[in-house]
């Protein structure tokens, strides 16, 4: 098992999703615990361009572990898409429906997923962390375009 | 001429002076309006305190052509620096200064295609009001040049335009609040398209968060250089016509549509706002055409604040100390909404 404080590739997701959640933790903690709350006892497996990783949530931390076999939640994306939603050229619904972001869930985890992804949103937009990751994460982004 | 040695002496960065322990809730903010032949432009640069007394900036520049465009950056404070013999700052590549009669404004977005070069002249003088009681929620303070020439240059997505004695609205805003207390303003301002005409107008209203109660409101007229005429909130009626339906709306910082995405807004089509006392009289009439959204995380609570920046068009009629008044042109108004 890994923490989110660990370290991975700095150019892959999982790092990415690791650095945000410390910084949400370190700079907003109310809002990192309203975060473990709404997705407590569930595991995540999240795919961005090919790159699987888990998350197991508690009701006081989440932590980043290998992707799990059997998820309550299966979010798979690319960066280009995340991107494309933070710049507002596309937007959550339309994403869904031309399946560049795809959720797998039961009914009510993908309601929990949304509040999550919301809370989460919040948290980064009031971390001060967050623009210097987020310029790290267009450059990984323009990277992985130039490779493919 | 202008006393220009006034302006430099009211209109200064306070963020750099404010003792650490005041920091904490410093808001600050100078916003620049420009009408250009076929473009406006809105350009602000904002510094915010936090609680390590560390200094969050951004510059915002929205610029409309057939519709608004532009967005929010922000920078660290290592990227952040202030003038200490004069209005003065660099954000990142962009750069603010109050030098000799005029204010210089150069502004590159990094992530849209959009940069400006201004220069803007003064033609009235300014008007300095402490101390806006936002209720519960803190104090503003606010200094203001409702009219001035701009000349320069607005790039956007690679069409140029070079515009000289464009009319343009300048504000200084400071205090300490925060973001998502029981209050909301609305405020606006209205320039001649004849540059020759003398008048320029600024209204403000502020209130509750649900602008259910009016807390204080005036009605301002400069004639040429100098304010005219203040007529005050029991003169004041206003009355708001329709709501305005847009098929779009940009909202800055763009990320910030994820949290707000939907297009209903609160803005007025219409507002009517009528003043007399005294003899004097006037009727100001703003039509809506076309709003984007400044949206701003509460500091205490997971809700946003909605700034809506609203262009419109403006005409001004009525008759003061026995002369009458009338104008129409350019118009922004804001509107603070939960």
């Amino acid at each position: 098992m890994r923490s989110s404080s660990a370290s991975a590739p700095e150019a892959s997701f999982a790092a990415f999703l690791a650095e945000s959640l410390a910084a949400l933790r370190r700079d907003g903690p109310w809002i990192f615990a309203r975060l473990c709350e709404r997705l407590a006892r569930r595991e995540l497996c999240i795919e961005v361009d090919g790159e699987a990783l888990g998350l197991r949530c508690e009701i006081h931390d989440i932590h980043l572990v290998e992707a799990p076999r059997s998820p309550d939640i299966l979010l798979r994306t690319d960066r280009r898409t995340i991107l494309d939603l933070v710049d507002a050229r596309s937007t959550l619904l339309e994403a869904l429906l031309e399946e560049r972001l795809v959720v797998l869930a039961r009914f009510e985890d993908v309601s929990t997923l949304h509040d999550a992804v919301q809370i989460y949103l919040h948290g980064a937009v009031r971390a001060r962390a967050f623009p210097a990751m987020l310029r790290r994460f267009r450059q990984s982004a323009a990277r992985a375009d130039g490779a493919a | 001429m202008l006393p220009f040695s006034l302006l430099a002496r009211l209109d200064a960065f306070r963020f750099p002076y404010a003792a650490r322990v005041d920091r904490v809730a410093h808001k600050e903010w100078l916003h620049f309006c420009v009408h250009g032949p076929g473009v406006d432009a809105i350009v602000n640069f904002s510094v915010t305190g936090s609680s390590e007394g560390a200094a969050r900036a951004q510059v915002t520049a929205l610029v409309r052509e057939e519709q608004w465009d532009g967005d929010v950056e922000a920078y660290a404070e290592e990227d952040v620096v202030f003038r200490r013999d004069r209005l003065g700052a660099t954000f990142g590549k962009n750069r603010l200064e109050l030098s000799g009669e005029r204010y210089e404004i150069a502004v590159t977005l990094a992530e849209r295609p959009i940069s400006m070069s201004l220069s803007l002249r003064p033609t009235t003088l300014p008007l300095s009001k402490r101390q806006f009681a936002l209720g519960s929620a803190g104090s503003l303070h606010w200094l203001l040049v409702p009219r001035l020439v701009a000349a320069g240059t607005i790039v956007v997505s690679g069409r140029t335009h070079r515009f000289e004695g464009a009319p343009a609205y300048h504000d200084h805003n400071w205090g300490r609040f925060a973001w998502g207390g029981d209050f909301a303003w609305e405020w606006g301002y209205g320039l001649p398209a004849s540059a020759g005409a003398p008048w320029s107008v600024v209204f403000s209203r502020l209130a509750d968060r649900g602008h259910h109660e009016m807390r204080t409101q005036a009605l301002l007229l400069w004639r040429g250089a100098k304010l005219h005429r203040v007529l005050a909130s029991r003169d004041i009626v206003v009355q708001q016509e329709g709501y305005l339906r847009p098929r779009r709306v940009l909202k800055v910082p763009r990320v910030m549509a994820l949290l707000a995405p939907e297009t209903a807004t609160d803005v007025p089509r219409r507002i009517d706002i009528h003043a007399a006392a005294e003899g004097d009289e006037l009727h100001l009439r703003f039509e809506a055409e076309e709003v984007a959204q400044i949206i701003l995380p509460n500091d205490h609570d997971l809700g946003i604040t909605i700034i809506n920046e609203i262009r419109g068009f403006l005409r001004l009629n009525g008759v003061v100390r026995g002369e009458r008044v009338f104008m129409e042109g350019h118009a922004i108004f804001e509107r603070v909404s939960a």
